[in-house]
Formats: structure tokens, sequence, C-alpha cells
């Protein structure tokens, strides 16, 4: 695993991402604005499924207007995340937090499946209500703390990686 | 004043304490992710991009409120982190200009635009122009913080 990991780092893209004067900082860059854009628009749709925010816009409606604009964030995330992860991909392996951010992301994906099919089929019973069913509501909180574990994580690493 | 800031214990057990920092500025960025999704939805709706069906008002509300719990997370964990380095982020241009973008756009969002929503119920020309605007001084004040972070 290790020898494979350096060889991503010995790659073009990797010594770019390491070694170029302005390559890192503007990845990490976009990498923030595209959690700005991603789980900033994403937690209007968690507000709204905990019944906090927008209580008389139908829940499908929230997710249907917010959603084109957070996957735009996770797109550009993806792409500079994996980037970064080329640059330094041996030692954010070997990193707990960056392992803990990957299992938190896992879990968020986990828990948006879940409501997509076990949740939201019965979504026109209940969209109209100011505050969703308590499995609705509880889908909106995990996704909530999941994402702030994930940029807890993202942070602490650049204090522990390089 | 700056100089007796930054030799103060509070200084110095912030900035000798990697904990201490990572804790800081992973909150820095919680509150930083609620400033701008607070910011990116405001701006789109005013835009005509986002529930252009919707009052404008029904945003902003709820948008006012997750800007304030945003700014106090942000603004509290960055005083602590300005601390142990006074001096020298005082003395960065892109600190400055962060700071001076943050500001105008919170009253721009605080302010200015629940005024213009509470009016004009749908979407003005005046309503793109000030959506536009906080998107620009948004962003800017976002590429700031990233400059003055990275290129420190």
């Amino acid at each position: 695993m290790l020898d494979m990991l350096q060889q991503l780092e010995a790659t073009a893209l990797g010594i770019l991402v390491r070694e170029s004067l302005y390559g890192f900082p503007v990845l990490v860059g976009l990498h923030i604005l595209g959690l700005a854009l991603s789980v900033g628009t994403l937690l209007w749709f968690d507000l709204r499924l905990a019944g906090l925010v927008l209580r008389d816009v139908p829940v499908t409606r929230v997710y249907r207007r917010l959603i084109p604009w957070a996957s735009a964030g996770f797109l550009s995330m993806g792409v500079t995340g994996v980037m970064l992860f080329t640059g330094y991909a041996a030692a954010a392996y070997a990193n707990p937090f960056f392992r803990l951010k990957l299992l938190a992301m896992a879990l968020a994906g986990a828990n948006a499946l879940y409501y997509h099919f076990v949740t939201e089929p019965s979504a026109a019973s209940w969209e109209q209500q100011a505050v969703p069913p308590a499995s609705a509501r509880a889908a909106g909180i995990i996704s909530l703390a999941l994402w702030a574990i994930v940029i807890l994580c993202g942070r602490a690493m650049a204090y522990t990686m390089y | 004043m700056l100089e007796a800031l930054q030799s103060s214990a509070l200084a110095a057990a912030i900035g000798q304490s990697q904990v201490w920092l990572a804790s800081l500025s992973a909150l820095h960025l919680v509150g930083f992710t609620l400033v701008l999704g607070s910011a990116v939805v405001t701006n789109l709706r005013f835009l005509g991009a986002l529930f252009p069906e919707r009052p404008s008002t029904d945003v902003t509300a709820a948008s006012t409120r997750l800007l304030l719990v945003g700014l106090v997370l942000s603004a509290a964990s960055g005083a602590l982190m300005f601390v142990p380095r006074a001096e020298s982020a005082a003395a960065n241009s892109m600190f400055r200009l962060k700071l001076g973008l943050v500001l105008v756009a919170v009253v721009l969002q605080v302010v200015v635009q629940p005024r213009a929503a509470s009016t004009s119920p749908g979407t003005t020309g005046l309503m793109r122009a000030l959506g536009l605007s906080g998107a620009v001084l948004w962003l800017g004040a976002a590429l700031a913080a990233c400059a003055f972070i990275l290129l420190e």
C-alpha cells in the first residue's frame, strides 16, 4: 500500500502539487470554496429536514433547488481533494484525522442513501409539514453532525501532517 | 497594544499549543462554512437563481440567523488565533482586506438586503444588483482569507 501511495506522490501531478509555488495554496483555496458551496448549501436542506428553516417550503422543492449548487461544490471539493491527496498520499494515509474524515464522509453518504431509499419515498405525506417526522429530522441532524466532523478533521490534518 | 497582546500569557498558551491552534482553526472553518452557506443562498435568491417563486424575506430571515451564528463562531475563534500573531497579522494586507470585505458584506446582508427584501416581493433589478454585490464581496473575503492563511 505504502509503495502505491509513494508512486502516486511521484507522479507529475503529485510533484506539481507539492513543489510548485502556488499549486498547493490554489488547490486548498478551491477545496475550501468547494466546501463552502457544497456543505454551505446542503446545510439548508438539513436544517429544513430538522424543521428549522424554510418551514413553509416543501422539503422536496428545497432539495431540488439546492442540489445542483451543492453538487457543483462537491465536484470541486472532490477533484481538488483527490489532487491534494496525490501530493501527500503517504502522509495523509497515515494520518488519523484523514481516516476519520473519510469515515465521516462515508457515513454521510450512507445517511443520504438511507434517507433517499427509506425515508423520502413517503415524503408526499409529510413534505408540507413545518416539522417533518422524526426519521427525516434525524437524517438532517446526523448529516449536519457528520459534515461538521469532516470539516474539523480536514482542518486538524493541516496541523498534524506537514 | 498589539505587542502587549502578543506577549500576553494567553498568546503564549495559544501560540505554543498545536492542539489549541488546530481546534481554533477548525472552529473558524465551521463558522466560515455557516457564514458562506448563508451568503450563497441569500445572494442566489436575490439574483433570482434560487426559490424565485418565494418572497425573499423567507430566505433573509433564516439566513441572518445562520450568518450570526457563523459569525460568532468565526469571530471568537479568529480573535483567539489573532492573539499570538497580532503584529504580523495586523500588518498583513490580505488580513486587512479580508476584515474590510467581511464588514461590508455583513452590513449588506444584515441591514441592506433585508430592507430591500421587505419592500420588493419579487426579483427586481436592484435586488439582482444587491445579490451580485453580496456574491462578489463574500467571494473576495473568502479568497483573501485563503491567501492570508496559505501565503502568510
